[in-house]
């Protein structure tokens, strides 16, 4: 008997130790919804007591988040909320929001990129904008003023997710970049076509032989990008979204979606691509080249001419030249790729991303309040630039951001344009840290931009097929892709190529493209 | 060793005739210690095996995987139709073949060679440092080959200009990639795994080699007649946990996987490089098809529990030693 209280105390014992964890972690997060729900209800009892809005965003390693970052302490003191970041450093941050949705303990507003928006808001994680929009005059008239606003984030059933934050996608214009210092030095003139591109690329490899000069990272997801210069379709969206939006593009002039890698500008770069690859002007390793190693060669002058983010400028110029005080990459303007080319190229400005409020939210008010708040000319002065005296002071009419050397440290220090801290922006502000050559850059990209025709949001039959035949499109043409320009793959088997393509259900693709499109049109 | 095998059988035997509550009452202290295992295979193990029926659900995440619909087979129906499941079947299971053919047996061939070895610090050195790239970040060693292989300025084509020789493209011909995966998760894997080794072998009674020596051994006679047949019940039972990972795609004694791949791959090379797991990874992670990725995952879980149960089998009938 006395064996078995014994038995009994001990398997207590060890239940206990599990539970007490348990509790401890239950009675955390419960403390904290008790906060809130606590203060919630106090403003609906008493106006003035603190509102507040929890948000869910990802936060960069190079902007770690802050507690006192001055873009909290502003919102507050302009809209009277208090904002509650759970910043979730996990790269994975769309499977922390996934968890997070599930377990029903939701923040109040999460910063997600529209497809993740548009597949938690169809299944009724989110709150549909257009159910609230009533009590949002700011937004109202911002979305009212043009119909563009909101056009890309519509899902296939006419539904509104996210709060556009797309101005702020200035920040990812892509062009191509080159070492302005060595072609001055060598007396090379910047190249207006693919002829001239290949003569300037061959005198850089004569110069400096054991060098690559035109490498790009990113492999294969950049060349659809270079393509769009190469007359073979506005597609460079893939560069920008990854596999969520493969290069398909619309084709005005035949009123049809077509596939851009089997288009005969595309082989044109191919062909074009091999050849330089053939004579080492460009890296052998360009399919697999890291951003790392990338950056080493870039810095290591052993790179001439590359494609990549604008922003990318300053972040060489400023630290390379205190090495040398010479170095400068600048922005190169698209070049006419072959007989089909143009001078233009896509246009990756933009940023398919916002904020989402979420279907349980519990300050849900609270929320929308400072959402409208936001799409308002105050709120979108506060969120960009912060306040005279505070953050800039005013130079001969002009703003001059105060103690801050450039963007980075501007989202380090403030909070200011950091995912979720914005709507609408002013680009100016980060213009107004650039350097000169960025500065000329961000001026200058814009002129080249071909006009894009962007594709609805599928629905999930669609998606289905985009999962199976589109993966499977992705797959090969990633692949032959890069044998053709490795030379693995011989060009002469290019209509086989297509062929292939083709039988793996290319048409049914195009066809969901096509019906994608035609919703779109129809959205009044 | 046989009538210690015998007098085991019988103990068994004698157990068996007991009922429950006598071998339960006998058994509890055992039993109290296996409690808190039996808690965390319960909650960590047992419960979350329920999410796999999410891939004959159309999974919608905020309804929960209980809520969500059931459609039957349709996500394996849509693998096995799809062009890339045959290749990636063949990928996955030759990557794992290999791995297995000579990644398994190159430990215990280290282990005995280091069981060889009488100076005790150079023993000590030579074990330190072969276990030491096991706990380097996968994606840190990955890099390294990575480095060493590349056609710029890599060690290994360097060494092949030197030797006069042309640089050869490693990572962008598809031909290399099993060879690259094999050889560096040797190198990653040999120290660890070969602990368990050296572990058997240094319980080896010492008469045995006194007395072989007496027959007139020498070293490989040794290692052939004392040393193997000592560690073969050790060998068997690794065998069969890593014939039960065999179609995971390379995954012996614990190391490389799918992430080495998805760090290694690029693509020129997914006519052989491209499995399972990275194909699963595309289709649930970068595209968001959570149904479909479960399903192609589950019927690659459901292979390799055939192969683990049919191995275990064939070597309970052959070799006296098995998993259970």
């Amino acid at each position: 008997m006395k064996k078995l209280v014994a038995l009994i105390l001990a398997v207590m014992m060890v239940l206990v130790l599990f539970s007490g964890c348990a509790t401890k972690s239950a009675d955390k997060g419960g403390e904290s919804t008790a906060a809130t729900t606590a203060k919630a209800t106090e403003t609906t009892a008493a106006p003035e007591a603190p509102k507040t809005v929890s948000i869910m965003v990802g936060s960069g390693p190079s902007w770690p988040f802050q507690e006192d970052w001055y873009i909290l302490k502003k919102i507050k003191e302009k809209t009277g909320i208090t904002l509650n970041v759970n910043a979730v450093t996990d790269p994975n941050f769309n499977d922390k929001v996934s968890i997070t949705l599930a377990s029903g303990d939701v923040p109040d507003l999460i910063y997600l990129d529209a497809p993740t928006a548009q597949k938690f808001g169809q299944q009724g994680a989110l709150v549909n904008i257009f159910d609230i929009e009533k009590d949002m005059p700011n937004y109202l008239k911002w979305k009212n003023a043009d119909k563009n606003n909101i056009l890309p984030f519509l899902t296939s059933d006419g539904k509104l997710y996210n709060f556009s934050a797309n101005e702020i996608g200035e920040t990812n214009r892509m062009g191509w970049l080159y070492r302005k210092d060595v072609f001055d030095a060598n007396k090379l003139q910047v190249p207006t076509n693919d002829e001239e591109l290949y003569n300037v690329l061959k005198q850089l490899k004569q110069i400096y032989p054991d060098t690559y000069p035109l490498t790009f990272r990113g492999g294969v997801s950049r060349i659809p990008l270079i393509a769009s210069s190469w007359g073979a379709g506005n597609n460079g969206l893939s560069a920008l979204y990854g596999p969520t939006k493969p290069p398909y593009f619309y084709d005005a002039s035949s009123d049809s979606w077509k596939y851009s890698p089997i288009e005969q500008g595309y082989k044109n770069l191919l062909t074009y691509l091999n050849k330089l690859y053939k004579e080492k002007l460009i890296a052998p390793d360009i399919i697999s080249l890291d951003t790392k190693t990338w950056q080493d060669r870039m810095s290591g002058n052993q790179i001439f001419i590359t494609m990549d983010y604008i922003v990318r400028i300053d972040y060489f110029n400023v630290p390379l030249r205190k090495i040398n005080p010479v170095f400068t990459l600048a922005y190169m303007p698209p070049f006419k790729g072959g007989e089909l080319g143009s001078a233009k190229k896509t246009n990756t400005a933009s940023n398919y991303a916002g904020n989402t409020i979420t279907a349980k939210a519990k300050n849900m008010q609270n929320a929308i309040q400072l959402m409208d708040w936001m799409f308002s000319d105050e709120g979108k002065e506060t969120v960009s630039w912060g306040a005279e005296g505070e953050t800039y002071t005013m130079v001969d009419g002009k703003r001059k951001m105060t103690d801050m050397a450039d963007v980075t440290e501007l989202r380090k220090k403030t909070g200011i344009s950091t995912l979720g801290m914005y709507t609408r922006f002013d680009f100016g502000v980060h213009i107004n840290l650039f350097s000169p050559e960025l500065a000329a850059a961000a001026n200058e990209d814009p002129k080249y931009d071909q006009e894009a025709v962007i594709p609805g949001v599928f629905t999930a039959a669609e998606q289905e097929i985009v999962a199976t035949k589109g993966a499977a499109i992705q797959k090969l043409t990633d692949e032959m892709v890069a044998k053709f320009v490795v030379g693995q793959r011989n060009l002469s088997e290019w209509d086989k190529y297509v062929q292939e393509v083709k039988a793996l259900g290319l048409d049914d693709m195009l066809g969901i493209y096509k019906a994608s499109h035609e919703r779109l049109k129809n959205v009044k | 060793m046989n009538i210690a095998l015998r007098n085991k059988k019988k103990c068994m035997l004698v157990i068996d005739r007991n009922s429950f509550g006598t071998k339960f009452r006998k058994g509890k202290f055992l039993l109290l210690l296996f409690l808190p295992c039996l808690i965390y295979l319960i909650f960590f193990v047992y419960v979350p095996m329920w999410g796999v029926s999410i891939s004959f659900k159309d999974y919608k995440i905020y309804e929960g995987f209980l809520a969500s619909p059931w459609v039957g087979f349709k996500y394996f129906i849509m693998f096995f139709q799809s062009p890339d499941a045959l290749i990636l079947i063949r990928n996955t299971f030759l990557l794992g073949f290999y791995t297995l053919l000579f990644g398994f047996p190159a430990p215990i061939i280290f282990a005995l060679a280091l069981n060889e070895v009488r100076n005790r610090k150079i023993k000590g050195l030579v074990q330190n440092v072969s276990t030491l790239p096991y706990f380097i970040s996968q994606v840190v060693v990955m890099g390294m080959v990575l480095n060493f292989l590349s056609p710029v300025d890599g060690i290994i084509n360097r060494l092949i200009n030197f030797l006069g020789g042309e640089t050869v493209n490693f990572m962008m011909i598809s031909g290399w990639f099993r060879s690259i995966y094999v050889i560096s998760d040797i190198w990653q894997n040999l120290g660890w795994g070969a602990i368990i080794y050296i572990a058997a072998l240094s319980n080896v009674d010492v008469q045995l080699y006194d007395a072989a020596v007496i027959d007139g051994c020498n070293k490989m006679q040794k290692i052939w007649h004392i040393d193997i047949p000592s560690i073969t019940p050790t060998i068997i039972t690794l065998l069969l946990i890593n014939v039960g990972k065999l179609f995971t795609g390379g995954n012996v004694y614990g190391g490389g996987g799918f992430e080495k791949v998805l760090l290694l791959y690029n693509p020129t090379i997914y006519e052989t490089a491209d499995i399972i797991y990275t194909y699963v990874y595309r289709q649930g992670l970068s595209l968001g098809n959570y149904s479909y990725s479960t399903a192609v995952n589950l019927f690659q879980n459901v292979v390799n529990l055939v192969l683990l149960v049919s191995f275990n089998k064939l070597s309970r009938r052959y070799s006296e030693t098995s998993l259970y």
